[in-house]
């Protein structure tokens, strides 16, 4: 059974085995095609740290070669894709919750009120700038990264110093992304009309409540208030069209050991076609958490995660903790294989990947150091930097990596997070 | 900090008249022990200011008397640092207890270098500081979003339907161990589009399952007059008060718009979809209303919405709500009297179950991989498991047992699957309907809080038992004691050592290298109580061949170190001492109120408050709830400074950068007031207030990524303004601030006099 789709024309309870076939035909609106900047970034993540000693490529810059065993070699044959990066610490931060938090922020000594993350930054920037008008902002996306709930060992994305919460179930973002739940255009209209209604009904609401708040209860508010304005943009969202088939990931236990290789999969997946239906330009794909206790099952291991991250080096069971690594940077050739494979909507004749910032990044560099030190990272070139590269760049701090993407975004800045650790983008990118 | 000075002569005291002396003699060990393993030239803290040689007693003390002499208003830098007390934290934990004689060798040590005792013979104590509080220890104003546990009871009480749309939402933070923080809950980012699917599908639900329960009006009458009655009456449930009528008049004019085209069910669906988005719906409001002296009295509407969230976790019922009407819960022994009887309904089982498997950490339990690969502890297992703690806990509750009493019993509730994963035995004739039964364990050593499979397979490693998280677990659960995280740059590996030694003997590593031992001390002497526990909580004689050595010692519990033998002796100590009673409240006081950072004196005060009521009370297990009812601070919320007095008018703030370029106007009422705009938070104070004028301080940060320079100004209304530091002019009744190049995450801070 397949179904077509547009913003207009949507259905119900999508089964497993349901395809959808989205309308073949040209962007509703004009995209623009303004060579050699990036559209979208991408971002990864892992956790746990690495084993230093079997992660970094031998040789040189534009010549060099993973050994066999280590890490990074399931990237062999996408390795002129990507740009792998040595010597990134991170400011005035060690250990795991702290690289958490500072990861995709480099807060230093920033208070949390003040904590935005890379991702969050580069969203505000795109959805204030772009023609379409319905983006999402952006899109969190979870491997097992919500199960215990926010906290700051669980959470990568900050916004304003509010913790941003990733989405675990692929079912759930399906839904709301590709599948809604009216059949035809005069009914559409008419309940986006009435959910406008609900909104406006709301907005009233808390501006009534709001007049007898103090400061604090206030921001609560605005927050809700932003957070209705982002729907609201749903509710006007135009019709869009494109030649991919969806199939509905169907998985009934997100949150299931058993299931974690398939979750994975399918919020890659996700990740994509929303990128694929201009449906957001900035995705972020969290997997686990830092000090990950889930059981390593999808290899065969009986070991948690972050207990085989502080096997002593040398041991089969740290040569376990490799191999995970090993496997996610499968995945990942998995994510960047896919991304090639689908037409960017947005710059006709390439593909998504090429006009896609993607960054795999870690919390941590030696897992069982805890250390923030050499923490690796591995980006795409995405139209802004050149690929097919392995920079040793010595010892510089990771802000400048973040300065570099945000530039690449078309956003001045020339220091990011924390001023602390010094200005400037990162050169050798 | 409190400095207690006295002076009685010690005899017999040698060789300690002068610093030096007393020195060597009685703080060098102590230094060697407990500072040199962080503090010398190649260790861990090798970066801070003090950088020891171990049998350099003179250099050492040249230090560490520099040292003593540093004071700051919180205290002596010398005792603050060692004993956890200082407000940047000290990164080797709390490595003096607090009394212990080693402790008062150090204070000692600080007053003969400050000269403030002349020998060692003179006695002198730094004890901590006392916590001094007022009795209007009042929490904030506040608005609270419904977890999403009380949003699932909430939809399943008020409309008789099943509800789990709740847990299916991403996750609420944690915060303080608890998802239901009131600072944490709320609506930002993409929650608005989930609650609005939400909403739509339970009152898709509502509408064509149970219409006929919550309209007031027959088939044959369901007019617009039948929606506004509605609204009148069972929109008082959702609500939580009655709706006001310019609340009613938006619901039902949008009802009636979809009436008139889509007939009454439609409208109905429309109106509840509505009234579930708005925010007086999910919130709980706590704001009250200001009394003469300034504070905010909660309305009884708010009361009892406090009260049924307390103890049921849902919203208040028709019983509830009719007492609000009657504004009588105000009156608190009639709140203390509806409260008593709400512990008695099955419906506490809410609370209660929803805070122990918080505090446990047990809620995931079923969730998690747990045993070996090839061998997984089924799921039946783990959910049974976790049955059997939260049977445990009802019956410990409605029996009202002694909180000390449920951490040394030997009993359980279990059922067949349990026992054969244990290995006991139960009698099939005493099993109640759902297969479980009470049972009273002799020699086998299963039952009570902490012999739990829950509790003992969920603070382990997957695949080994480990004494460091279950002494975690009782350091941070049942103590209230957090622990320091690993220092960074020191291997987290525990050193390879040879096969053929005990899961104890391999942890012991962490407890007799220095490095790890001042925070390994709090949590594996603790853990290595439960090494008669597998993974899975199963009872072992041995543990891979080896005999099993159960010895241990609390350390730094009540200021004292206790030692125990096995998990009996664990479960001894811990239900002998004040602070894990004292940490009992604390958990329920941070559930119950959605608060619980003690570093907040007035909750701090609140808890010491509540503590002292469970104390009185008995110490059962159901003291803290009805402690934190008996508070004023059930009834009370705070005053904001937002009330306050006024004297500026009118501010217009005005931000200037490349990319900032904005003004606004600010609420000027006010004699405090922070305003966040693209970047920038404006904060200022109005203080020293006297008859001649007042002082305004402001600060500036660039919370932004790119520098900037911003202007400011206000008015103020016949007053001469003098500007302190340059960066204020005034021309008429404007006052105008400018300053260059604020970087990002800077901040500035400005002032000037404000003469009458």
């Amino acid at each position: 059974m397949s179904f077509s789709i547009s913003r207009r024309n949507f259905l119900r309870g999508v089964g497993a085995s349901s395809l959808l076939t989205p309308f073949a035909g040209s962007l509703s609106r004009n995209a623009y095609a303004s060579e050699g900047n990036p559209k979208r970034l991408l971002v990864f993540f892992t956790p746990d740290g690495c084993n230093p000693n079997q992660i970094w490529p031998t040789g040189e810059e534009r010549n060099f070669q993973f050994a066999s065993g280590t890490t990074w070699e399931p990237l062999q044959s996408i390795k002129d894709d990507l740009i792998f990066i040595k010597g990134l610490n991170f400011y005035n931060i060690d250990n795991h919750e702290p690289g958490m938090r500072a990861m995709l922020t480099n807060c230093g000594s920033l208070s949390t009120s003040s904590l935005s993350s890379i991702d969050q930054v580069v969203a505000d920037h795109l959805s204030t700038t772009s023609d379409n008008l319905s983006l999402r902002r952006s899109l969190e996306l979870g491997v097992f990264a919500d199960k215990e709930g926010g906290n700051s060992q669980t959470r990568m994305a900050y916004r304003n110093g509010q913790m941003v919460t990733p989405n675990d179930n692929p079912n759930a973002i399906f839904d709301l992304l590709f599948a809604q739940e009216y059949q035809d255009s005069g009914t559409y209209d008419k309940v986006a009309a009435r959910r406008q209604r609900v909104v406006d009904i709301t907005k009233g609401h808390i501006a009534a409540l709001r007049q007898r708040l103090g400061t604090e209860e206030k921001r609560k508010l605005d927050a809700h208030t932003e957070s209705l304005f982002e729907l609201e943009q749903q509710l006007n969202a135009p019709e869009i069209s494109t030649d991919i088939q969806l199939e509905h990931p169907n998985i009934a236990s997100y949150h299931s050991n058993g299931n974690f290789s398939q979750v994975l999969r399918a919020q890659m997946d996700i990740a994509a076609n929303a990128f694929a239906f201009d449906k957001t330009r900035v995705a972020s794909i969290q997997v686990g958490r830092t000090v990950f206790g889930e059981q390593v099952t999808w290899l065969g291991y009986s070991d948690g995660h972050h207990d085989l991250s502080h096997a002593q080096f040398g041991t089969e069971k740290a040569q376990r903790f490799v191999n995970t690594l090993r496997w996610y940077s499968e995945q990942f050739a998995y994510l960047v294989q896919k991304l090639k494979s689908l037409p960017d909507p947005l710059v006709p004749g390439t593909s998504i990947f090429d006009n896609t910032i993607v960054v795999w990044a870690k919390e941590l560099g030696h897992s069982t150091y805890h250390s923030c030190s050499d923490v690796p990272f591995v980006v795409s070139g995405g139209g802004a930097f050149e690929a097919g590269r392995y920079l040793d760049v010595g010892s510089k701090y990771h802000g400048s990596l973040w300065v570099s993407i945000a530039q690449a975004f078309g956003l001045e800045m020339d220091s990011f997070g924390d001023s602390g650790s010094g200005f400037g983008r990162l050169e050798m990118l | 900090m409190l400095f207690l000075f006295s002076f009685a002569c010690f005899t017999g005291g040698s060789n300690c008249n002068d610093d030096f002396g007393y020195y060597q003699s009685q703080v060098s060990d102590i230094v060697e022990s407990k500072c040199l393993g962080c503090h010398s030239a190649d260790g861990l803290a090798n970066t801070t200011r003090l950088k020891l040689q171990s049998g350099d007693d003179e250099g050492n003390f040249e230090q560490l008397s520099a040292l003593a002499k540093i004071q700051t208003e919180d205290g002596f830098l010398l005792w603050n640092k060692p004993t956890g007390q200082h407000e940047m934290g000290h990164v080797g934990g709390e490595v003096l207890a607090e009394q212990s004689n080693e402790a008062l060798v150090i204070s000692k040590f600080i007053g003969m270098s400050n000269d403030l005792v002349e020998t060692c013979s003179d006695e002198f104590i730094i004890e901590a500081q006392e916590l001094i509080c007022d009795d209007n220890a009042y929490g904030k104003r506040l608005l609270r979003r419904l977890s999403h546990q009380e949003f699932d009871n909430t939809i399943e009480d008020l409309f008789g339907i099943d509800s789990d749309w709740g847990s299916k939402l991403p996750k609420d933070n944690v915060v303080d161990g608890y998802r239901n923080n009131a600072v944490s809950l709320q609506v930002f980012g993409g929650m608005s589009e989930l609650y609005m699917m939400t909403m739509e599908d339970i009152a898709d639900t509502v509408v064509s399952e149970r219409l006929n329960t919550i309209v007031p009006c027959s088939a044959g009458n369901r007019t617009i007059a039948c929606a506004e009655e509605f609204l009148l009456d069972f929109g008082t449930h959702i609500f939580r008060r009655p709706l006001n009528d310019d609340e009613v008049s938006d619901f039902l004019s949008l009802f009636s718009d979809v009436y008139y085209d889509d007939g009454f069910e439609e409208g109905m669906k429309w109106t509840l979809t509505a009234m579930l988005q708005s925010p007086h719906f999910l919130y709980r409001s706590e704001l009250g209303v200001q009394n003469e002296n300034g504070d905010f009295q909660l309305t009884s509407w708010e009361i009892a919405s406090e009260l049924s969230y307390l103890i049921w976790q849902t919203t208040p019922n028709r019983e509830l709500l009719d007492l609000a009407e009657q504004d009588v819960l105000q009156d608190r022994g009639e709140v203390l009297s509806q409260a008593y009887k709400m512990m008695n309904h099955p419906k506490a089982s809410n609370s209660i179950l929803e805070m122990t498997n918080q505090w446990l950490g047990i809620e995931n339990l079923s969730n998690e991989s747990r045993g070996s690969v090839d061998d997984p502890l089924s799921v039946s297992v783990k959910e049974d498991m976790v049955t059997e703690t939260n049977r445990l806990m009802m019956h410990a509750y409605s029996e009202n047992m002694l909180y000390s009493d449920l951490l040394v019993s030997n009993a359980s509730i279990i059922n067949s699957n349990l026992a054969g994963h244990y290995g006991v035995e139960i009698d099939m004739s005493q099993v109640d309907a759902d297969g479980f039964a009470h049972v009273e364990f002799g020699s086998e050593q299963y039952g009570g809080l902490l012999r739990q499979g829950a509790v003992l397979t969920k603070h382990t490693l997957p695949s080994n038992s480990s004494p460091v998280l279950r002494g975690a677990f009782i350091r941070e659960r049942i103590l209230c004691q957090e622990l320091p995280p690993p220092p960074p740059n020191v291997s987290a590996d525990l050193p390879q050592v040879a096969q053929d030694i005990s899961n104890r003997e391999k942890y012991e590593a962490h407890t007799t290298n220095t490095e790890c031992s001042s925070c390994h001390n709090l949590m594996d002497p603790v853990g290595f109580g439960f090494e008669h526990y597998d993974e899975l909580g199963r009872w072992r004689d041995q543990e891979n061949g080896f005999e099993i050595d159960d010895e241990g010692v609390v350390f730094n519990i009540d200021k004292d170190d206790v030692p125990f033998s096995g998990v009996e002796g664990v479960a001894d100590v811990l239900a002998g001492s004040e602070q894990v009673g004292e940490c009992y409240v604390q958990q329920w006081f941070t559930f119950g109120y959605g608060e619980g950072n003690r570093e907040d004196k007035d909750i701090a005060c609140a808890v010491q408050a509540a503590s002292d009521l469970y104390f009185e009370q008995g110490e059962t297990m159901q003291a803290p709830i009805l402690s934190l009812i008996q508070l004023e601070r059930f009834f009370m919320r705070k005053g904001e400074a937002e009330e306050g007095d006024t004297m500026a008018l009118n501010s217009v703030v005005e931000l200037k950068s490349d990319e900032i370029e904005e003004s606004y106007s600010g609420d000027s009422e006010d004699s405090v007031g922070e305003d966040t705009q693209d970047g920038v938070v404006v904060s200022y104070e109005d203080t020293s207030w006297g008859s001649a004028g007042y002082h305004r301080v402001i600060t500036v940060k660039n919370v932004s990524l790119q520098s900037l320079s911003w202007t400011i100004s206000y008015e103020h209304n016949g007053s001469t303004v003098i500007d302190w530091n340059g960066f204020c002019t005034q021309q008429g009744a404007i006052v105008h601030c400018e300053g260059d190049e604020l970087q990002s995450g800077e901040s500035v801070e400005v002032g000037y006099g404000v003469q009458y």
